[in-house]
């Protein structure tokens, strides 16, 4: 099921190095700003699959925005004299660390729960050969 | 029994979204990164003394001023080689007949004196180079400096001594020649030069000697801040190239008493 995603973030790189010459050169500044707000965006949304929560448009509803607000705040930022997108990027940075610690404490409460699955059906059989004997 | 773990496993609805946006911010990641190792590279593809100061330049404008420069020294040399061109062409040409010949000399001795031609003759020779004394010694930091006056005023006593020639670290000093300090560079008209600053003349040796190391004359007073600042040659042969600035003009015309010829202009 990774594989996936991952498999389309190969793709999305190799057809990014394919299209750089497409960018307008407005835009380039903020790419960097961009893909924060994007990496912030995925992150939050395996958090809310891990935790059950991921609904689809909140997801794609909650990329987009992340994006352009970024992309605003960033141009804004240039356009009066400060360093605005600063502010967008710790702020999305912030919260890529969050969702990762999230998704590390959940990651490992399923291993253990796991591991006292496999415990507890053992427990279960053995019962049950008992009962058979 | 109903497995009581069930509930907690993904749903698999977020990997065909997650999947997309993965995709388009892969697609930014590879733009965002090439554009900054390409942006990298035309830095490091500056010249030195534009680099330094890229933090507050448009890249592009320093590239494209970087590109100029370079336009422009090989526009000097092209001139320069095409001077030397018409200088053959016009003697090639004066061998047709007496007239024309002394036409032509009278012309390549115009362009002698305008600087317009290579020559070689005896001279002196004057360095001057920054002071390597420390600050302290110094009586003020910008004494131990050369400045553009400094080079201003040893080239009058030169003329006023009668060279016939001067070129300042290879730039051939013509009529229009100008001096100026920018920054820690003068420009000799629009090429920039810098310590040690090397003046030739061609002229009367003794001649010009006396005039520079003159008593209160232009290096007296360099001279009495640090004597290794300067120093003065006689050289036997000096070969200078041909002024390679702009001559055309835009603006004087020959007046109707000195020749009727340029009216038509």
């Amino acid at each position: 099921m990774i594989v996936v995603p991952i498999l389309a973030l190969v793709v999305g790189i190799l057809l990014g190095a394919l299209l750089t010459d497409l960018v307008p050169k407005e835009l380039q500044p903020y790419l960097g700003l961009m893909v924060i707000a994007g990496l912030d965006s995925v992150f939050g949304g395996w958090r809310s699959s891990m935790e059950g929560k991921f609904t689809t448009d909140v997801f794609v509803t909650g990329f987009v925005s992340n994006i352009v607000i970024a992309l605003g705040l960033g141009f804004l930022g240039d356009r009066i004299g400060i360093s605005l997108f600063l502010a967008a990027a710790v702020v999305m940075g912030m919260r890529i660390f969050n969702n990762l610690s999230s998704i590390r404490r959940i990651a490992l409460t399923r291993i253990g729960d796991r591991a006292k699955r496999r415990k507890m059906e053992a427990e279960m059989q053995s019962q049950q050969q008992a009962t058979e004997a | 029994m109903q497995n009581p773990f069930t509930l907690r496993k993904p749903q698999n609805s977020w990997v065909i979204p997650v999947s997309s946006m993965l995709m388009i911010v892969g697609c930014l990641i590879s733009m965002a990164w090439i554009n900054v190792s390409k942006n990298q590279a035309a830095a490091s593809r500056l010249p030195e003394e534009i680099r330094g100061r890229l933090a507050t330049v448009d890249l592009d404008l320093a590239s494209e001023y970087a590109r100029s420069l370079e336009e422009l020294k090989k526009n000097r040399e092209e001139v320069a080689k095409l001077r030397e061109e018409n200088s053959r062409l016009q003697n090639t040409l004066a061998q047709g007949g007496e007239e024309n010949k002394v036409f032509n000399k009278t012309l390549q001795d115009i362009k002698t004196f305008a600087g317009l031609t290579a020559v070689e003759g005896p001279g002196v020779i004057v360095t001057l180079r920054d002071s390597r004394k420390s600050m302290e010694d110094l009586p003020d930091p910008n004494a131990g400096i050369i400045h553009d006056l400094d080079l201003l005023k040893v080239i009058n006593e030169l003329w006023n001594a009668g060279a016939e020639a001067i070129s300042i670290n290879g730039i051939r000093v013509g009529p229009t020649t100008s001096y100026r300090c920018v920054g820690t560079t003068i420009l000799i008209d629009e090429q920039k030069i810098a310590s040690p600053v090397v003046i030739s003349a061609i002229g009367d040796s003794k001649t010009l000697l006396g005039a520079v190391n003159l008593p209160g004359g232009p290096l007296t007073e360099i001279r009495q801040v640090d004597i290794n600042m300067v120093k003065v040659e006689t050289a036997k042969a000096i070969t200078m190239k041909a002024f390679s600035g702009s001559t055309s003009r835009r603006h004087a015309t020959v007046t109707e008493a000195e020749g009727g010829t340029e009216r038509g202009r």
